[in-house]
């Protein structure tokens, strides 16, 4: 098992032999071709998209948690996921797609506590220039330069939404069960 | 009547029932995981695949053949090193 190309058959070949999948994973981060791919891969099986959603200061306090847990395997690069945000999520361009709003404040915060993190394994210059590069990053997808609130959408479709700050992780599960009942009986 | 009934089991015998996918996407540490755990409890048959974890996992194997990344260091510095080198890593990956 080598590319995500073949670990997306893995899926396919699972669900043909009965199993249910489901697959934790964090799709078109680098690359939109990669959520295309994934739908290609699954084509005939049944599939329930679901878009995880944490809000971005949430997403930084679960950060933080994580990275002062005192586990390794359970550290992660806050850069990394402040990028996967604008991957993930666009400005919502009208109220009917917008999922959240974003205010300036918010990304200054969070950059904030991104520069006081990177800076225990950082040089001064290498923090500020990846502050620097998040913040036009941030900037660019949310138009934040010019207004201090904005809507943010989801870059892609899905069939449902959870918010894991507004409902626990058996909550969600529960949505989802429900939502998946629901399709597989349309 | 005989032909009939042959056909039926014949036709039970070849059909395998075909299972879903629930597709987990977001960011790290939004909750996937947890949520994938919960699932797995409530939904009979089913299995969690991360598919990350395993493409790391082989991208981890590789930099670690090509002497990429020690292999004392931690998942994450692992992962962290690997960033940089990712070029050459996937290279390697997809021969």
């Amino acid at each position: 098992m080598k590319t995500k190309q073949e670990l997306h058959q893995l899926v396919k070949d699972l669900a043909l032999q009965g199993k249910n999948v489901i697959v934790d994973t964090t799709l078109g981060i680098f690359d939109h071709d990669e959520v295309f791919d994934f739908w290609l891969a699954m084509d005939g099986i049944f599939v329930l998209s679901v878009l995880v959603y944490c809000p971005f200061t949430e997403l930084l306090e679960h950060i933080i948690c994580r990275n002062y847990s005192g586990q390794h395997d359970q550290e992660r690069n806050i850069k990394n996921i402040l990028s996967q945000f604008c991957s993930l999520y666009i400005l919502a361009r009208s109220s009917n797609c917008m999922i959240d709003t974003l205010t300036k404040q918010e990304v200054v915060d969070g950059l904030q506590i991104a520069r006081q993190e990177l800076s225990l394994t950082k040089s001064e210059d290498a923090v500020e220039q990846t502050i620097s590069k998040l913040a036009k990053k941030y900037e660019h997808a949310f138009s934040l330069s010019t207004h201090d609130r904005v809507g943010i959408a989801s870059q892609y479709c899905y069939d449902l939404l959870v918010n894991t700050a507004q409902y626990n992780a058996d909550e969600c599960a529960k949505q989802i069960v429900r939502a998946c009942v629901k399709k597989i009986t349309k | 009547m005989k032909i009939q009934i042959i056909f039926i089991c014949l036709f039970a015998c070849s059909v395998q029932p075909t299972g879903f996918v629930i597709l987990l996407n977001g960011t790290s540490s939004a909750g996937k995981s947890s949520i994938a755990v919960c699932l797995q409890q409530k939904i009979s048959a089913s299995i969690v695949v991360s598919l990350d974890e395993l493409f790391w996992s082989n991208m981890i194997r590789i930099a670690e053949q090509l002497e990429v990344v020690d292999l004392d260091m931690s998942y994450e510095q692992k992962y962290m090193v690997i960033q940089n080198h990712k070029k050459q890593v996937y290279q390697e990956l997809k021969k």
